[in-house]
């Protein structure tokens, strides 16, 4: 502090002046002090932007360590300092750098809540002791007390901690990086009371830097190793594609020269661009952000049998007005259940479904697919056509040169799909064994046994016959029930009616949106056999002889026709809070309103609205109309025996009809129409009780 | 209350010690001292209260007399309290003084892993008084189990 | 009220000493570890144990207490009137953490749990004139 200057001056000024120098001078005294705190802030400041930018530099993480750890030394002026760093259980620490120790303890572990260090973890915050040494033979005394005293044993013991021996000051500030604690960082000192407020800001200045520094240079090493694994894989992949790829440049080749024109054209028209990948993930690709992705898919192949001995007579327009009208064709079947054309190569089509975001319809969708495209191609070609299916992960993405990528498929999954075609007869749907093995319930497939496949030794072939027809789905009808010895033929009745009356609606692919094929004309089987069977028992005649069989068919057909008008994902999610489950019927049934006025079935709303009452209100609103109970209850058992996509096992038959006894729509058998459909369906000489427990049993 | 010889011999050692009074509004007070002594056999006891600073000690002393007398050894945190009334206070003797200067030294020695000879060696601790009190009670302030605890006669 | 350079003194490398009076006018005075700085109008002791100290604070709130600097070994005697108790909070959570560090150590975890952090009002503060270089 300056000293006011002695002398004759001073002793001669007046009083006033002598007060005014003395207030600046004890002014300046405080000035001095700010400025010197300050010009040490400005001054560390700067040096810890030299050492927050010589640790950015780098991303080797033990170099990073060592480097903070020698500014902290040099530049700030802290002797002993440490790094620790958390494990992956967050339950210990791990001393991975130190300075100023000599050789102690990197390697030494701190349990995390032990000690200054493990409790800066345990809390992640700062602490800041001056007296550890002080404190610690404090604590120790007591120890030494209380094990004197008798039932003084037992305490837990003392651990021994690293760092400096004797240390009594220390600053331990937490390395967090997004709510996540990657380690803490230490200063100690001999001293007493060493370390003050600033010190715990500057370090904790640098502590930030060093945690995302940590942080930085361990998302660097798991993105190498990412992308090492990502190489790896590519490479396998196109060491397995290339028999395919060599083939398909083959016939690019050929065609190349002819279909350059065209192609030029379309390039002009928006088209182009819907061409390169599927339309879901066109704003992706145009931002550039498609990238590669690995999914199940189902893959399918068709080929002309014969294409090219057959358009050797034609003239090249004739060939082209030909082959675009059948691709055409298949093109619109493919997109009706929802698949992708991925490429046509020369007369083949290959497609793709569950393209580009996944989903659990897709194998289904494509033996669809393939069965309408055999089915329709009479009309189409005078040729005949193999199709191959085979189902399995894949990788997508785009593919090829800069300015010609395309969304394309890349895996073994695609060559076996190809294989199947190969092999495939003409006319039939050849299908892989792991497709089978997720379509089985719905199809009636011929297994063929396996074949020898060139590269791919022997594998198994299955051939899809058609969809399971009621009379031979045993998980609906029981073969020795009532309904199927009697009442089977009425099958082909409804399927008659079906085309009769509603020819403008594809069943098939409303159906296939939640993998409910046959659902619709499952239910009108089962409402018309319990109609008449009442009818000619002579039961209550009166309200049944009212009932029509037009309107019993044209409201079990339609009843859930709306599906057609919503996302396949809330169809096939499987809800578990009644709320959403409420909120989906409610719009299904919004839509299938909409359907049927636009069939003008008007006479059909009324109906319509009190089956979906009375199937929500579990039977609590009173007795329904005989119209609405018969199909009500046919509804209700086919969705349990039918198999679903989102339910796991359906139920048995005589577990389903015990379960419908006991439904409250059922009120204990009491309601006749129920009684009658269990008589129906049930396997012949069993009793049908009423389930005691609402417990689900599967026999 | 007799004083125990043991404490007599503690509080004679080289050990930290201070002394606690209040005024008449009950605020308490508490000064350093420098410096004890007992008799083995005797009810009463002698420290070494430095006249610097002492002023507030001195006054509530007069007024009501309460005080509580406390020692504490360094190292092992051992440590005890006397309570009771206030005697007289005089000036020290010459050989007081030289007791203390002794005290004064072992002190040093006895604090020295904890602190630095000048941490001891600055303190003013002559002129001095030697303040006498009838002790009434002794408790155990040693950190433990029994800290709290009363001391028998 | 407390100046910058009394900060040293609060982080218990020197024990402090603090004497209570009951409300029959018995003094009593004892040593602790640490006087925790709080605010520059408030300190903090911890209350571990109920000892004659917390309870004469709960009758008579006045508390007198000396810290020495551990720089410069300089003496500061504060007058302070109990103003509550904290069971959480920064304050608690502060002095708990340094405590449970050092007791973790020592094997002496729940043993020296801190009950509570008894926030003191200062009254006053002054560095006192009992040393050959002040």
């Amino acid at each position: 502090m300056k000293q006011p200057a002695a002398g004759p001056e001073a002793g001669e000024r007046p009083e006033a002046t002598r007060a005014l120098r003395d207030q600046i001078l004890d002014n300046q005294h405080v000035l001095d002090e700010l400025n010197r705190k300050l010009a040490r802030k400005t001054e560390e400041v700067k040096i810890i932007q030299q050492i927050s930018s010589g640790i950015l530099a780098t991303l080797d993480l033990n170099l990073i360590l060592k480097q903070i750890l020698e500014a902290t030394d040099t530049l700030l002026g802290f002797r002993h300092a440490m790094i620790l760093l958390a494990d992956d259980t967050g339950e210990s620490l791990r001393l991975a750098a130190a300075r100023g120790y000599g050789d102690a303890g990197v390697g030494a572990v701190v349990p995390v809540g032990v000690g200054p260090l493990g409790m800066v973890a345990r809390k992640r915050r700062i602490l800041r002791l001056g007296n550890i040494q002080s404190q610690m033979a404090y604590q120790a005394s007591v120890r030494a007390k209380m094990e004197a005293t008798p039932g003084g044993a037992g305490l837990a013991s003392p651990h021994a901690m690293p760092g400096l021996a004797g240390a009594q000051s220390q600053i331990g500030i937490p390395l967090v990086v997004q709510e996540r604690l990657v380690g803490v960082f230490a200063v100690e000192s001999a001293a007493p009371s060493a370390f003050d407020e600033l010190d715990e800001m500057l370090l904790s200045i640098v502590a930030n830097q060093v945690a995302t520094a940590i942080a930085n240079a361990r998302l660097h090493e798991a993105e190498k190793e990412r992308v090492r694994e990502l190489a790896r894989f590519n490479a396998e992949m196109a060491a397995l594609n290339e028999t395919l790829e060599s083939k398909v440049a083959e016939r690019t080749a050929e065609m190349a020269a002819a279909l350059e024109t065209v192609q030029r054209e379309q390039a002009l028209s928006a088209n182009l661009v819907r061409r390169m990948a599927p339309v879901e993930v066109i704003p992706e690709m145009l931002r550039g952000e498609l990238g590669a992705r690995r999914l199940n898919i189902s893959v399918v192949f068709t080929d002309l049998v014969g294409f090219t001995s057959y358009s050797s007579g034609l003239e090249p327009d004739e060939i082209y007005s030909q082959l675009n009208y059948f691709f055409g064709w298949a093109g619109d079947v493919i997109g009706r259940y929802r698949g992708y054309v991925n490429k046509t190569v020369g007369d083949s089509v290959m497609a793709l479904f569950g393209v580009p975001n996944g989903n659990s319809t897709h194998a289904i969708d494509a033996v669809l697919a393939a069965l309408t495209l055999q089915m329709e191609l009479p009309q189409k070609s005078p040729l005949p056509m193999r199709v191959g299916v085979n189902s399995g992960p894949v990788t997508t993405g785009m593919l090829g040169p800069a300015d010609k990528s395309l969304y394309d498929v890349l895996g073994d999954a695609v060559n076996v799909a190809s294989r199947m075609e190969h092999i495939s007869d003409a006319g039939a749907v050849s299908i892989s064994r792991e497709t089978y093995n997720l379509v089985a319930p719905y199809f009636e497939i011929e297994a063929l046994g396996e074949q020898e496949i060139k590269g791919k030794g022997r594998m198994e072939r299955f051939r899809v016959i058609g969809i399971k027809n009621l009379a031979q789905d045993e998980r609906r009808v029981d073969r020795s029930s009532v309904f199927a010895r009697d009442f089977l033929p009425l099958v082909d009745e409804v399927y008659a009616f079906r085309r009769k009356r509603f020819p403008m609606i594809d069943f098939l692919s409303v159906q296939a949106r939640d993998g409910a094929l046959s659902h619709n004309e499952a239910v009108a089987s089962f409402a018309l056999a319990v109609l008449r069977y009442l009818k000619g028992r002579g039961e209550g005649s009166a309200e049944w002889e009212a009932v029509s069989e037009e309107s019993v068919l044209s409201l079990a057909l339609l009843h859930d026709i709306g599906k057609h008008a919503m996302a396949p994902r809330d169809l096939n999610l499987n809800y578990s809070d009644a709320a959403s489950r409420e909120r989906m019927r409610g719009e299904l049934l919004a839509h299938t309103l909409d359907a049927l006025r636009r069939l003008e079935r008007d006479d059909l709303l009324a109906p319509m609205e009190e089956l979906y009452r009375f199937e929500a209100s579990r039977g609590g609103d009173g007795a329904p109309a005989p119209l609405v109970e018969i199909v009500a209850v046919a509804d209700i058992y086919d969705a349990l025996t039918a198999p679903k996509l989102y339910k796991g096992m359906p139920w048995r038959i005589r577990g389903a009809l015990e379960e419908l006894l006991r439904l409250p729509h059922c009120l204990q058998a009491a309601r006749p129409v129920f009684g009658a459909f269990v008589d129906l369906l049930k396997p012949e000489g069993v009793h049908i009780a009423p389930r005691a427990t609402g417990q689900v049993l599967f026999q | 209350m007799i004083v125990p010889d043991p404490i007599v011999q503690f509080l004679q050692g080289p050990v930290v010690s201070y002394v606690g009074t209040r005024n008449e509004k009950l605020r308490p007070h508490v000064q350093g001292t420098a410096g004890s002594f007992g008799a083995s056999g005797s009810d009463t006891v002698t420290f070494f209260l430095p006249e610097v600073e002492s002023e507030q000690t001195l006054d509530n002393l007069r007024r009501n007399g309460q005080l509580s007398f406390t020692v504490a050894d360094g190292p092992t945190h051992q440590s005890f309290q006397l309570k009771g009334r206030f005697k007289a206070a005089r000036a020290g003797t010459a050989a007081e003084a030289a007791r203390q200067a002794a005290y004064i030294a072992a002190l040093t020695v006895r604090l020295r892993p904890m602190l630095p000879d000048e941490a001891i060696m600055g303190f003013i601790f002559t002129p001095f008084l030697a303040v006498t009190f009838q002790v009434e009670s002794i408790w155990d302030q040693t950190p433990g189990p029994k800290a709290g605890g009363r001391v028998g006669e | 009220m407390l100046p910058d350079e009394i900060k040293p003194c609060m982080q218990g490398a020197i024990p402090a000493h603090v004497a209570t009076c009951s409300i029959d006018g018995v003094p009593n005075a004892t040593t602790i570890s640490q006087v925790y700085y709080v605010d520059a109008t408030h300190v903090a002791l911890s209350n571990q144990f109920f000892n004659k100290t917390v309870r004469n604070v709960r009758e008579n709130p006045y508390i007198a207490v000396t810290v020495w600097s551990p720089a410069n070994f300089g003496e500061w005697l504060l007058e302070a009137r109990f103003d509550h108790a904290e069971t959480e909070g920064p304050v608690f959570d502060a002095i708990d953490m340094q405590i449970e560090a050092i007791a973790s150590m020592s094997g002496l975890t729940g043993i020296f749990k801190l009950k509570a952090a008894d926030i003191y009002e200062v009254l006053s503060v002054r560095k006192l004139k009992n040393r050959v270089h002040p």
